[in-house]
């Protein structure tokens, strides 16, 4: 993917990531500039979690997710209560817990999952940037803590 | 567009217990791009969803969920019934997105 055209990509889809939607979904955008996405989520009665996808050559691939603390460290304990696609486990490549879920670039590299490959989802309204990060913030919702 | 004023001025028989102001919120925009929809309260939910689809070019929709925004939380909206049917009045924000990703 040429990086001139992974940015335009990039920079349309979060675009649409705008200060009103995080006041309404309770996000806060650390960073928008391409190709990191740093996202807070955040909602009453719950730690807030921080994710960062790095879209490097999006979206021929999909993003690299992480999972970190408020202060932007990097998770090393799981998260309390987590739902489906929160995965506490090492990763067998990235080597740190991640998000086991169709468009992060975990799942689609866990042996497990090499034969779901992202080519399916690529451009599908729920596989933008903001699908994507929809897509986990609802699983977050379901979890406590 | 929010109709409430022209709406209320015709012969002041619309009560404001017949309608919800609708804000959709999604990934690609919000629709209405700014301010709240006034529609009836007996409309389906799912009218607003599909406006809200083509106004903000969304090429599909297929597993998205629809919730209300409250200070305790989200609530889940059922597309196929109207704002009455789901409890719901007065000004609502809609969000409307993919659900839960799959994987594990």
């Amino acid at each position: 993917m040429h990086p001139a055209a992974a940015k335009a990509l990039f920079d349309a889809d979060v675009a649409m990531l705008t200060p009103a939607l995080g006041k309404r979904r309770g996000w806060t955008f650390h960073s928008l500039a391409f190709p990191l996405v740093d996202c807070s989520f955040t909602a009453s009665g719950r730690t807030p979690l921080r994710l960062r996808l790095m879209c490097i050559d999006w979206n021929e691939l999909p993003p690299e997710i992480s999972l970190h603390n408020a202060d932007g460290t990097l998770l090393t304990t799981p998260l309390a209560n987590p739902t489906g696609v929160f995965n506490g486990s090492p990763h067998p490549v990235a080597n740190r817990q991640f998000i086991c879920m169709r468009g992060s670039r975990e799942y689609h590299t866990h042996p497990s999952h090499v034969g779901d490959p992202w080519e399916n989802l690529r451009g599908h309204s729920s596989y933008t940037i903001g699908g994507i990060l929809t897509q986990i913030w609802n699983a977050w919702l379901k979890g406590t803590g | 567009m929010n109709t409430e004023h022209s709406m209320e001025g015709e012969g002041g028989h619309e009560s404001h217990d017949h309608f919800v102001e609708v804000s959709i919120s999604t990934t690609a925009g919000f629709f209405p791009a700014e301010g709240f929809s006034r529609v009836p309260v007996n409309q389906k939910v799912d009218v607003e969803l599909q406006k809200a689809k083509e106004a903000l070019k969304i090429k599909d929709t297929a597993g998205w969920i629809a919730s209300v925004i409250t200070p305790a939380g989200k609530r889940p909206v059922d597309p196929a019934k109207t704002y009455a049917e789901n409890g719901l009045s007065g000004k609502l924000e809609i969000d409307w997105g993919p659900s839960e990703g799959g994987g594990g």
